[in-house]
């Protein structure tokens, strides 16, 4: 079975995730695929959640399968019969991870992330607000990537944060595909049907890197970028703790005091800034310019 | 809800969580409410308040706190005091005993 890495940690797969990079040494997270049982279909899309503690937690996505993360070692896979085995490698590498790190204790963004001049600067907003894009963009002006849709920090014994090295791939809609320099037709698509496309970056983060800034995307005429106040960032950046994703509040409930420590310990070392811009993809340039100039004065 | 007066003894309420998020320049506190999942922001004195009331405290002896550490006179001090607290209270943060 293939080994992998990721968040700083060795995955023994037997779903395979091409997304992922090689990885050896002792495994620290098993992801089997269990396939004696088969998940039954169910026409619901958001993923469920359900779990009788923090260390198992049973995730749904109806037409997909059901996946059992347990202890922050394991993920058990229940594929649908006949279902959508990229759709299947999606869950896992989303949903199932970013469980699976909040259960080691990770506090995980939906977020993106490059490194500019050796600290990570993170892109956070909701679906379809442009995380992905700016990474990319400023991906193709030189900065490596180090995560995409899962920005995973852990505190180090200083407790200072650190963003973990995630996946090497980026998935972009086709129209941000086309404007960060990318071909929908020889890209490979998320998974079929959809018109989102997996871009492999060669320039990754290998290894763990500090915070520089987190950038909370907003809807604004003009290119600007304004300091949160930590209040401000704090009440800004809840709604996209990765654990906030799913319907159900027994998640919140079962690490929330850890998770808001941990928050309000991240707003003492990091800034928060509010990136505005017109929701569109023409003035990427500019903006990915003023990001760099921001980043590096600070 | 007890009615609030000068010897009430109040204390945050075991259904919230809270974090200081102060920095050189303003004082503040979010607290979230766990029974219905809403979050709070306090400032500066209401900061203070917040911190003292980690521990139950009298009415009185944070009026007294309050006069020497700030500068402001006692009746506008009470008004204030009996506002904040009500207000806390009926967002089932504190307990009032």
């Amino acid at each position: 079975m293939p080994h992998y890495q990721a968040y700083g940690l060795t995955l023994l797969s037997s779903l395979p995730l091409p997304g992922l990079l090689p990885g050896e040494g002792a495994v620290d997270v098993y992801i089997d695929i269990e396939t004696t049982k088969s998940s039954s279909s169910h026409k619901r899309s958001p993923i469920l959640c359900a779990g009788v503690s923090l260390n198992r937690v049973h995730l749904t996505w109806g037409e997909v399968g059901d996946l059992l993360i347990e202890d922050g070692q394991h993920i058990t896979v229940i594929p649908v019969r006949g279902g959508d085995e990229d759709a299947l490698r999606l869950f896992v590498l989303g949903a199932g991870l970013g469980v699976l790190l909040y259960q080691r204790g990770l506090l995980v963004f939906h977020s993106s992330g490059v490194v500019i001049e050796n600290r990570v600067v993170g892109f956070i907003g909701a679906k379809g607000w442009g995380k992905s894009t700016m990474a990319a963009t400023l991906y193709q002006r030189g900065h490596a990537l180090i995560s995409d849709e899962l920005l995973a920090v852990h505190f180090d014994g200083q407790n200072q944060p650190r963003v973990m090295p995630g996946s090497p791939e980026i998935r972009l809609w086709s129209d941000a595909l086309v404007s960060t320099g990318g071909d929908p037709d020889s890209a490979i698509r998320v998974r079929s049907g959809i018109d989102k496309f997996n871009v492999n970056t060669s320039a990754v983060a290998l290894t763990e890197f500090p915070i520089r800034c987190l950038y909370l995307l907003d809807a604004g005429e003009e290119p600007s970028i304004q300091l949160m106040s930590p209040s401000e960032a704090f009440l800004g950046i809840i709604p996209h703790l990765y654990i906030n994703r799913f319907e159900t509040s027994f998640l919140q409930e079962a690490g929330m005091a850890r998770t808001l420590r941990q928050l309000s310990q991240l707003l003492k070392i990091v800034n928060v800034k509010r990136l505005l811009r017109r929701r569109n993809l023409i003035q990427l340039q500019e903006i990915a310019k003023l990001v760099e100039q921001d980043a590096c004065s600070q | 809800m007890n009615k609030l007066d000068k010897n009430s003894m109040i204390v945050a309420s075991n259904n919230q969580i809270s974090v200081d998020l102060s920095s050189n320049e303003i004082e503040s506190a979010i607290i979230l409410n766990l029974q219905d999942g809403v979050y709070y922001e306090l400032k500066n004195v209401g900061t203070f308040v917040w911190n003292l009331i980690q521990q139950p405290c009298s009415i009185r002896s944070i009026l007294d706190v309050l006069l020497e550490e700030y500068e402001v006179d006692l009746e506008q001090c009470e008004v204030d005091l009996f506002a904040l607290a009500e207000d806390l209270a009926k967002h089932g943060l504190i307990k009032i005993q």
